[in-house]
């Protein structure tokens, strides 16, 4: 035996033939729960209906290791958590691995041939140095989440429910299994260090500085002897494989669910759900049975860790609202685990409501109908759960049952009978052209460059027609070959779909396609992000790009010599609506547009993918509830505007214009304070 | 209880009506057509007071094809029966025809409750649900505003809702025929899936208009349009002023000069 072969160390140090008979056995016993567990979980997703295939599994792959190896999403929204979570994260991946390596080394290789065993020399020794780095590493990591939970007790961790009384619900089973999970793998990590510190006391092995947690240890218990470090080795042992046969009935099994949703996640991910064939057949909208889930959507259920990102940052909870995406999750989780007989270990708090009843029982009408549909929690999900076509799904069962407000009741008769929200006659679609000092083509009789397609707000809403007007007139002056669909157009149906009311999508969808497909045209615009995602991402086989007006601006700015004739006199600050930004991730043209203009321009706090929504969305334009929370949310986000400085509030959304428009209305603030469409700016300073 | 609903099938009209050639009548092509906006109301009540106190409500409508749309929406919406009786467009028929033959076709059937709309968005007559009940020879109340029902005393409490705010509250004895108003209740929403469901797999009996007038023997209209007119004055022109309200000032102030009126 080479000198390099002495420096090791033995993994059953001092323990009889029969102890590593036992150890053994209560591996297998632990591997069988492992496997049982998980076993239990693939049956539950197999339930479910199948989502489709896959593609491009390299880039999902690729994908996934960037995402989990960086935890960057974990990370972007909240640095103290995310490097806790790092730090745990690559911990406990580091000691999985060695644990791997020595299984595959004495159990595995020694087997085969003995001489072909590595597990020693300078291999062991930074294997040594690694295990011991990345162990306290681990310990660091989980005793700051420890610290977070048990002091600094941020408000995403608080479980507290908006939409029930404190004493109708209860949430202690989360919290035990939360520090349950915390507790038992610092305490595997620490007794792992004793056993290794007694290990180095008894043999005293001259490489021990490479060990350096565990020669530490090793001088704060010299003298303990061998029956104590049996005695710790056991308990060692012992915890860590009832953690590993824990993980698939806890929280745990996030370190593989999580992993499944980072490479199963969509594509778009404000998408909607058809209608399923059965959803077709019979009165049986919305969910009911586990069969009505599609496996994707059981896997987002299990992939939460209730780590609460998108409950501080979903508006509903901003304004006090009966809605927090979270709860939807867990309830939905908790649901189907008593549907699949789910066995967990106080992972779920099934059964403590007696409502059986899933819609309008267990998640109430309210609660459903409170979503405005901003897509939020998805963008602040670490693992992009998606809320959305859960609650748009429970919503179909509402609107099937007729539970819905009046004012969108209203809108929904308005548009199968006229084709718009307004209730107005299809022939006034087009009124506003008459009033501008031009012609607008009728794209239906003569082949046009750019196809705009108004939407229902941009066309009636007498505020929103202004900015369709002063965009008709930029565009026009720009010289940009344009025109519309007139009396033809009809509501796009974005926002139908996402209420639920999906037959009447489709019939939208069908007749706004077979119209678009008969005109000629190269490109489709529009001022209405609520139009652009439905035209994008809803409508089958469009064949043509959609742009929204400020992408075309941007473009049009970009490739000609435009001059400005006027130095405007506003500080402004931008919106991100949420069609444009979260789910198209148009950020960046509208402030191309602003900078260009050449005005002073400020961000409010919350910009970009972190913009709150003005309330619009999802129906919420439409709806005549007077409950709002606190506060309205348009009110909040004029005061966050106000608050900057600026006095002009810049939009790019017909909805958002109306909604803060209206809300500006009740408000009383200092000084001047307006709000524009981009376009109306653009086109001030175009102007003498 | 046993509810029957007599719904009629009008057109949504958005804008100025366009008047046929022989100004007896609205131009009617191309404009969608949905339920009378009142016996939606009538038709919600019946869907409550059978859900309320048990029973079942039938959907009745008359005219050509078209009509069984509504016929479809009162079957989603709740209603176990439809009945069409199906009218050619080439008959002439007036609201007394509409009433006679509902009457005999709803006489074939138990009932204890008659309800539709006060009037019809077309014509406003308010005729029918009266002739109706005269012909059934049942109580009737028009304009009602809420119905309870009192099963130990086979009648229905009614209350009615009349000028300056006032309700009269009347007590009715069953069968009887109620015209509803609008806003005794907020009519359920169908969703559009739920209605081409439906109308894919609802049955509804179709039921001839001829054989009913030769058992009726001779009914024929008694009433004809003689022309139909706008009587308010037709604007050659309107201009919108727009702007703060100092420049509309100023702009009305201009024309008003400029037309000699200042």
């Amino acid at each position: 035996m080479s000198e390099g072969a002495a420096i090791t160390r033995e993994i059953f140090l001092g323990l009889c033939s029969t102890s590593r008979i036992v150890f053994y056995s209560l591996s297998f016993i632990s591997i069988c729960f492992f496997i049982w567990g998980i076993r239990q979980r693939l049956k539950k997703y197999y339930s479910g209906k199948s989502s489709g295939g896959i593609s491009n599994t390299l880039g999902r792959v690729g994908e996934l290791l960037k995402l989990s190896l960086s935890n960057m999403t974990i990370i972007r929204d909240d640095l103290y958590s995310g490097l806790t979570h790092l730090l745990v994260f690559w911990g406990f991946l580091v000691l999985f691995v060695g644990t791997i390596i020595i299984f595959f080394n004495f159990d595995v290789v020694a087997l085969m041939n003995r001489k072909w065993t590595f597990w020693h020399g300078s291999f062991y020794l930074w294997a040594s140095f690694l295990l011991d780095l990345f162990g306290l590493v681990l310990l660091v990591g989980i005793a700051m989440m420890m610290l977070r939970r048990a002091f600094f007790k941020p408000q995403r961790l608080d479980y507290t429910r908006l939409d029930r009384d404190p004493d109708t619900y209860s949430r202690t089973k989360y919290v035990v299994g939360d520090w349950l999970f915390l507790s038992l793998l610092f305490v595997v990590g620490v007794s792992g260090f004793i056993v290794e510190g007694l290990r180095i006391a008894i043999t005293q092995p001259p490489y021990s500085s490479w060990s350096f947690v565990g020669r530490f240890v090793a001088g704060l218990f010299p003298e303990m002897g061998t029956a104590a470090y049996k005695v710790l080795w056991w308990t060692h042992s012992l915890l860590g494989l009832a953690f590993v046969a824990y993980i698939p009935y806890s929280k745990a099994i996030h370190m593989l669910s999580d992993l499944a949703n980072l490479f199963f996640k969509g594509r778009v991910t404000g998408e909607v759900p058809s209608l399923s064939e059965d959803e077709l057949d019979f009165d049986k909208l919305g969910y009911m049975e586990l069969k009505d889930f599609t496996r994707k959507e059981l896997l987002d259920l299990d992939a939460c860790t209730k780590c609460g990102r998108c409950h501080i940052s979903c508006p509903a909870v901003i304004s006090g609202l009966p809605l927090s995406p979270r709860d939807v999750v867990l309830d939905l989780r908790d649901f189907l685990a008593v549907k699949a007989k789910t066995i967990t270990l106080w992972d779920s708090q099934a059964g403590s409501y007696k409502d059986e009843k899933l819609v309008g029982g267990i998640i109430k009408k309210e609660t459903l109908w409170v979503c405005t549909t901003c897509l939020s929690c998805t963008e602040h999900c670490p693992v992009f759960i998606r809320p959305l076509p859960l609650i748009v799904k429970m919503r179909r069962h509402l609107i099937e049952g007729g539970f819905i407000d009046e004012g969108v009741q209203d809108a929904l008769i308005n548009i199968s009978e006229c084709g718009n929200s307004f209730g107005e006659s299809s022939t006034n679609r087009g009124k506003w052209t008459s009033e501008l000092r031009f012609d607008v083509k009728d794209a239906r009789k003569e082949a046009v460059e750019t196809l705009w397609f108004v939407g229902d707000f941009a066309s009636f809403d007498n505020r929103a027609v202004e900015v369709t007007k002063a965009f008709a007139q930029v565009l026009h002056l720009m010289r940009l070959d344009f025109g519309i669909l007139y009396d033809s157009e009809r509501n796009a149906g974005n926002d139908l779909r996402r209420i639920g009311e999906e037959g009447l999508f489709e019939e939208l969808a069908e007749h706004n396609k077979a119209i678009l497909d008969e005109c000629q045209f190269n490109v489709i615009v529009t001022t209405d992000p609520h139009s652009l995602n439905t035209l994008k991402v809803d409508y089958p086989n469009l064949n043509h790009p959609v742009l929204h007006h400020t992408e075309l601006l941007n473009e049009l700015l970009k490739r000609r010599q435009i001059a400005l004739k006027r130095k405007l006199p506003y500080k402004v600050t931008y919106h991100d609506p949420c069609y444009l930004g979260r789910y198209n991730g148009i950020y960046g043209p509208p402030r191309d547009i602003i900078r260009f203009i050449g005005v002073e321009f400020v961000e409010m706090p919350r910009s970009r993918r972190n913009s709150l929504c003005c309330g619009a969305g999802g129906g919420g334009v439409w709806m005549r509830g007077e409950n709002y929370g606190k506060e309205r949310l348009s009110n909040m986000r004029i005061k966050e505007a106000y608050e900057t400085g600026a006095n002009c509030l810049v939009v790019s959304c017909p909805k958002c214009l109306v909604m803060f428009e209206d809300a500006l209305k009740g408000m009383d603030l200092d000084g001047e304070f307006v709000v524009k469409d981009i376009s109306e700016l653009l086109l001030e300073a175009l102007q003498e | 209880m046993e509810v029957f609903v007599c719904l009629r099938q009008t057109a949504v009209v958005k804008e100025e009506p366009k008047i046929q050639p022989d100004k007896k009548g609205v131009d009617l092509s191309g404009l969608k057509r949905h339920l009378n906006e009142w016996d939606a109301y009538a038709l919600e009540e019946a869907l409550l007071l059978t859900q309320r106190y048990g029973g079942d409500v039938s959907v009745i409508s008359l005219g050509p094809k078209e009509v069984e749309d509504v016929l479809f929406h009162g079957l989603a919406a709740g209603a176990k029966k439809a009945i069409h009786i199906f009218v050619p467009e080439r008959e002439q028929i007036d609201n007394w025809v509409i009433a006679n033959i509902l009457s005999r076709e709803i006489k074939k059937y138990p009932f204890d409750l008659i309800l539709t709309g006060a009037q019809a968005e077309d014509d406003g007559c308010a005729e029918i649900g009266a002739t109706l009940a005269q012909l059934l020879k049942i109580p009737h109340a028009s304009l009602v505003m809420k119905v309870i029902y009192e099963p130990d005393a086979k009648s229905i409490k009614v209350e009615r809702e009349l000028e300056e705010g006032y309700m009269d509250v009347l007590r009715l004895r069953l069968p009887a025929l109620l015209t509803i108003q609008t806003g005794i209740n907020q009519p359920r929403y169908v969703s559009s899936l739920r209605l081409r469901r439906f109308k894919k797999a609802g049955t509804i009996l179709r039921v001839s208009f001829d054989e009913l007038i030769s058992e009726a023997g001779d009914v024929y209209p008694k009433k004809e349009v003689v022309r139909l007119y706008p009587s308010r004055p037709e604007f050659s022109k309107v201009e919108m002023l727009g702007g703060s309200p100092e420049a509309i000032s100023d702009q009305l102030i201009e024309l008003l000069i400029s037309k000699g009126v200042l």
